[in-house]
């Protein structure tokens, strides 16, 4: 569906640096213009991040996907604002990160939790059945479970420090630009949060 | 576990994120290799950082599209996505609005009269009205009677000198001196009237200048009246001074009328 999807778009979503920033602006810029078209391109791109983003920050299937629909239609609404001066990526996780730990903050801490819900009858996700074993699948499916459950009991705004520095591996000069909160409480935040999540995560070690 | 292993356990995470200056980490990694207690706390670290690395990302669910309606949105969100400058104006105007549908509503009433504000609340209340009919009518009543007094005072002394050379005069003079003054005494009625009348007529012609005055400032009004009050009283007077040379006249003729009796006889 992707490849079919990127052909009707025109565009492939790993494109090669150089040309991906300079059609990125493009995209945006008709984007401020009022070009619904080049949006959903910009949309396309950022997709399977912000889902993820969410995804982790929120630990459901289905609160992911209702964010992410949220988030870029928070951008799509506010393109305008946009400066081209600054980083389409740090102005975007800005809006996911904020709206997912608004999210977060509406519902009790480890609450809400269904990482193998959804359709029964959908097909496996497209990364386990590029495991080599059965048996590695399981594993890695559990691993992945006990991550995001650990991720659950921490508070947002250490989520959100764990999520841009670990799964986007943003330095942290951009996490704080992201946050608009100075280095120090970034780096606090992070410390906290791994000591947090190696009790949970490190017991087995 | 040494008294340092605390100092190193705090770097055993950022060694992780590469927040350790090199000789930071030389340190911790000596540390480590002589520590077992911080190294088995490192290996719990290594072990977090590698299940993290199993939760990467997954293919989305489905594609998110948005559409052109969806632009649309609340006032506040229309609000959000106007310029700086754009949201200080519509707030300005907001507060405008606002400042002048609080007075509107609630009735509160700001009035500036010759340099000083009155802030008032409730319905506005009416300016007590003026009788200005009542007002003319005071007015030309009191310069008829300027005008009648100073006529009857010139009749009596007139009266009072006749009488006094009443003597000398015989009946028939009397009679013909008494005649004149009856006809003298019509005509400084009549003439006393045809001066009210014009009086009457100067005020009406400035009725509606007048009562416009007055609504706006009382006491300017007040002012105004008692000038016109001089001026009215200032006309009576000249009619007077007229009146005075008419009868001055008249007694001259008589006197004349009575030495050329008095030679014929």
């Amino acid at each position: 569906m992707d490849h079919e999807l990127n052909s009707v778009w025109g565009q492939s979503s790993s494109l090669p640096c150089s040309s991906d920033h300079a059609q990125e602006k493009a995209w945006i810029a008709a984007s401020q213009r009022g070009d619904n078209m080049a949006f959903n391109r910009l949309v396309l791109k950022w997709e399977r991040t912000i889902y993820n983003v969410a995804m982790r920050m929120l630990q459901d299937r289905d609160d992911a996907a209702e964010a992410a629909q949220e988030v870029f239609l928070l951008a799509y609404r506010n393109i305008r604002r946009f400066r081209q001066d600054a980083r389409f990526s740090t102005w975007l996780y800005r809006i996911a990160i904020n709206h997912c730990v608004s999210r977060a903050r509406r519902r009790p801490p480890g609450t809400h939790i269904a990482l193998d819900g959804g359709n029964p009858s959908a097909p496996p996700p497209a990364q386990l059945r590029i495991t080599e074993t059965q048996e590695g699948e399981l594993l890695q499916e559990e691993n992945r479970s006990r991550v995001l459950s650990a991720l659950a009991f921490l508070p947002p705004e250490q989520r959100a420090v764990v999520e841009l520095k670990f799964f986007q591996e943003l330095t942290f000069e951009d996490i704080a630009a992201v946050l608009q909160v100075p280095l120090s409480t970034i780096k606090s935040r992070l410390y906290a949060g791994l000591e947090l999540l190696k009790v949970r995560l490190g017991r087995r070690a | 576990m040494t008294s340092e292993c605390s100092k190193y356990e705090q770097h055993i995470p950022r060694s992780f994120v590469g927040d350790l200056s090199p000789g930071e980490q030389q340190a911790l990694d000596r540390h480590l290799a002589a520590c077992t207690g911080c190294r088995a706390e490192q290996e719990r670290y290594a072990e977090t950082m590698r299940l993290l690395g199993t939760a990467d990302d997954v293919p989305v669910p489905r594609h998110f599209f948005v559409y052109p309606q969806e632009r649309s949105a609340n006032p506040w969100q229309l609000f959000r996505q106007l310029t700086p400058r754009w949201q200080a104006a519509a707030a300005v105007f907001a507060a405008l609005l606002v400042l002048l549908s609080v007075p509107a509503i609630s009735g509160i009433t700001v009035r500036a009269d010759r340099g000083a504000w009155t802030l008032s609340f409730g319905p506005r209340a009416d300016a007590p009205g003026i009788d200005v009919a009542a007002l003319k009518a005071e007015i030309l009543q009191a310069a008829e009677e300027r005008n009648r007094e100073a006529a009857i005072s010139w009749i009596q002394n007139l009266r009072a000198e006749i009488a006094g050379s009443r003597n000398e005069l015989t009946q028939q003079q009397q009679i013909q001196l008494m005649a004149t003054l009856t006809t003298l005494e019509s005509r400084l009625t009549s003439r006393i009237a045809t001066a009210a009348e014009d009086v009457k007529a100067s005020s009406q012609k400035s009725d509606a200048d007048l009562y416009k005055a007055v609504s706006l400032q009382r006491s300017q009004d007040l002012h105004d009246l008692n000038a016109r009050v001089d001026a009215v009283a200032e006309s009576a007077d000249s009619h007077a001074r007229e009146t005075d040379a008419i009868l001055e006249t008249l007694l001259q003729v008589a006197e004349l009328r009575i030495r050329q009796i008095g030679e014929q006889k």
